[in-house]
């Protein structure tokens, strides 16, 4: 059934608030913004009036002492050579730390575990297939056969590295529904060498989990190793 | 808490202002110079930015192959260029900080100029933003520490559905259309830092945004010649399966990454959005207690423009006539831009002591120091230093600047002292009138530093109105060897007792030959 385009869901919004947001904007800057193209053209045609006026007079009055001490810039030889040797302790300055001290992130001996797990948890609620009776209630843009909550369960992931519990969270699902997936991410670094790692994940509440991975892996210096989850394969993926 | 902060640096950068002003001068000293320099800094690292954006290939795979080839095929010139765009990025970096500190030192950040101060602080992030973006694009191990790091610290606010972080997990996962994205806000973070530097001089009238052309010669040559001695080079390729070991570490931008290493998202983001916040409203942490803005005496007024022609801060217009007076303007002070310096009233050719009748009136004057009190407090000094003077010491009448030192440390016996909230406030009518007939033997002009007057051009205008370049001219009768001026601000109060001696020695002298004369037979 084709949709009916309701003009009001759009006008009435942006009536009321298109002008309250305009205002906004006006009163925050628009309004002084618009204006500076025009102060600058007028400022600068003073400026420039203003300069050539004060160049004038002091061409016109060029041989006029100063009064009091007057420091210039040094030129002298020696001013020059001062200068060069300050202008290299600044050159050194930068050029040092431009690239120095270096910096040591993960030693060349350790590695890098990633789990990195983006996964919706199952819905709470199965789908309702609405009646006849019920679908005419609705306004024409709501009617759809089915009827399903939007709201997703909390996902629980843990992970076990060497028998050992390294990581346990909950994370609710995103979105102003809760209707998003879990996001979880979390960085280990490690010894290189011979590891068990185990990631465990419940998403549908209770206790028990419905997705575990174990393996042994054997990981080289700075090597990256990522724990993920295949959300088409529905599967705890290592690589 | 802030106040204690200040002085310290403000010790610190003038000791180190008096250092470089020696092999400098005032002018060329780029310590007064650092604003101008950070502008500077930025125009260099842009054009070289455009020169190797031509020649770099902005896909992923041949991204760190193209930055090498110029690195090391070209070495001679487009490396020299790549290194040219490092060192000048990280010129600006110390430069804008050192602003950054110097004008808190100053206490140039309070009042009205809460808004450069303000508009300031964006520009730190802009700038780090554009660094950072840059340090992406080479696509080495250090572009792949540094991209990863600055998306988990992004995703820590978790505001975005998937982790970003994620682009950058496995070989493979990095497409070249998120480069392109990388690219892009290199592009753009410079072209929003340079509108924000636009804005952030948007109140300052003539706003000087280029060094003098000695200081910008010397920093180029100087990078230049860094560029070729120590030429910027890349670290090894990224691979996304490999961790980033030891980095060569850009110090200047990076210095965060580190930390965020150590603390973690929280407590970066923390620490760097507080900071800001606190930056951003130290203008009000205490609010500068303002005084009352000039106020224009219409009846004195003709409308001559000088007053707005030398507002350092463009905060005074000139408008139709209002009061029927036979003159086109009148001058009208923009309260919320005006700095109460003064300078105004040392402008306006109604300053003068001389034609007065019971009090003194001008066209435009300060509430809390009216001309007249001004005028007051000068007789009163002068009379003290000419009760205090002998044939050894003669009368001085010393005018300060309330940002200068304190130059009632440099009063003696004949010399005497009183300062205004800035010398340009000075009418040089009042010199004239200090050294007639029943005044002193001489005036001494002092304040802030060369080339650093705390309201902007004070000191400038003052030079030129007293060298009679500048309208309202010092009048030619008076004698301008009982006139001395120095300009050394706080850091130099034992140069300014010097030059008080060897101006008190020329009055003597000067004296003395007016005595000779005198008792000389016609």
């Amino acid at each position: 059934m084709k949709e009916e385009f309701n003009v009001y869901l759009y006008a009435v919004p942006l009536v009321v608030f298109g002008p309250i947001f305009l205002y906004i904007l006006w009163n925050f800057g628009i309004r002084e913004l618009i204006k500076i193209p025009g102060e600058m053209r007028v400022q600068k045609k003073v400026d420039e009036e203003r300069a050539e006026k004060f160049e004038k007079e002091r061409k016109r009055k060029r041989g006029v002492k100063a009064i009091g001490v007057v420091r210039g810039p040094n030129d002298s030889p020696l001013g020059y050579a001062m200068q060069a040797v300050m202008y290299a302790a600044f050159a050194l300055g930068v050029g040092y730390f431009a690239a120095n001290p270096s910096y040591t992130f993960i030693p060349p001996d350790q590695a890098q575990i990633k789990l990195s797990i983006s996964h919706p948890g199952q819905k709470k609620e199965a789908c309702v297939k609405q009646s006849r009776a019920e679908l005419a209630k609705l306004s024409p843009n709501m009617r759809t056969a089915m009827k399903c909550g939007r709201e997703r369960w909390p996902v629980y992931i843990e992970m076990e590295l060497d028998g050992k519990r390294v990581f346990a969270k909950t994370s609710q699902p995103k979105g102003l529904s809760n209707d998003g997936p879990s996001i979880f991410y979390q960085k280990f670094t490690v010894p290189a060498g011979k590891h068990e790692i185990t990631v465990r994940i419940r998403d549908r509440g209770g206790n028990d989990f419905n997705f575990q991975r174990s393996e042994s892996i054997t990981l080289t210096g700075s090597q990256i190793f990522v724990a993920s989850f295949d959300n088409l394969g529905h599967k705890v993926t290592f690589r | 808490m802030l106040y204690a902060l200040q002085a310290p640096f403000r010790l610190i950068f003038e000791w180190f202002e008096r250092l470089f002003d020696k092999p400098f001068g005032p002018p060329w000293n780029p310590l007064r110079q650092l604003g101008t320099l950070a502008f500077f800094f930025f125009w260099v690292a842009a054009v070289t930015g455009i020169y190797v954006f031509i020649f770099f290939d902005t896909s992923l795979s041949g991204a760190y192959e193209s930055v090498e080839h110029m690195t090391h095929e070209q070495w001679y010139y487009s490396g020299v260029m790549r290194s040219l765009h490092r060192y000048s990025s990280d010129a600006m970096v110390v430069t804008m900080m050192l602003h950054l500190v110097r004008e808190f030192s100053r206490d140039r950040y309070r009042g009205v100029r809460w808004f450069s101060w303000f508009t300031g602080v964006p520009l730190i992030w802009l700038l780090m933003v554009s660094g950072i973006s840059g340090y992406w694009l080479v696509w080495d191990q250090l572009a792949q520490y540094v991209a990863v790091g600055s998306m988990e610290w992004l995703d820590w606010l978790t505001i975005f559905g998937e982790p970003v972080a994620n682009n950058f997990l496995t070989r493979g996962s990095l497409d070249d259309r998120f480069f392109s994205l990388l690219v892009f806000i290199h592009i753009f973070g410079p072209l929003f830092l340079l509108f924000g530097m636009w804005i952030h001089i948007l109140r300052v009238n003539r706003a000087i945004t280029n060094p003098p052309k000695a200081l910008a010669l010397g920093s180029m040559v100087v990078l230049v010649v860094l560029s070729f001695l120590m030429p910027a080079v890349s670290n090894p390729k990224a691979d996304l399966a490999i961790a980033p070991s030891t980095l060569n570490f850009d110090w200047f931008y990076l210095f965060m990454y580190p930390v965020f290493d150590e603390w973690g998202g929280g407590a970066m983001w923390a620490v760097s959005v507080g900071l800001s916040l606190f930056v951003c409203v130290m203008p009000w942490l205490p609010r500068l207690k303002e005084v009352s803005a000039p106020e224009v005496m219409l009846d004195k007024c003709n409308g001559c423009t000088r007053c707005a022609e030398d507002c350092p801060y463009g905060a005074i217009s000139m408008v139709p006539r209002t009061d029927g007076r036979p003159f086109e303007q009148q001058a009208i002070v923009d309260h919320d831009i005006c700095t109460r310096c003064g300078i105004c009233v040392g402008a306006c050719p109604m300053s003068t002591p001389f034609r007065h009748e019971g009090k003194v009136k001008t066209g435009i004057d300060l509430p809390q120091m009216p001309l007249d009190n001004v005028l007051e407090k000068a007789n009163a000094v002068m009379l003290k230093a000419k009760a205090e003077s002998t044939a050894e010491q003669p009368s001085i009448l010393l005018i300060g600047c309330d940002h200068g030192g304190e130059i009632a440390q440099a009063e003696t016996s004949g010399t005497k002292s009183f300062s205004l909230p800035c010398i340009g406030m000075l009418p040089p009518s009042f010199v004239d009138y200090a050294l007639s007939r029943d005044g002193v033997d001489g005036v001494m002009l002092t304040g802030c530093g060369d080339c650093d007057c705390y309201h902007r051009i004070g000191i400038r205008w003052t030079s030129d109105r007293m060298a009679g370049l500048r309208d309202p001219y010092l009048r030619k009768r008076v004698p301008r060897d009982r006139l001395h001026s120095f300009w050394g601000g706080g850091g130099e109060l034992d140069v300014l007792e010097t030059e008080i001696d060897h101006f008190r020695e020329r009055l003597s002298t000067l004296n003395s030959d007016v005595e000779g004369h005198e008792g000389e037979p016609s």
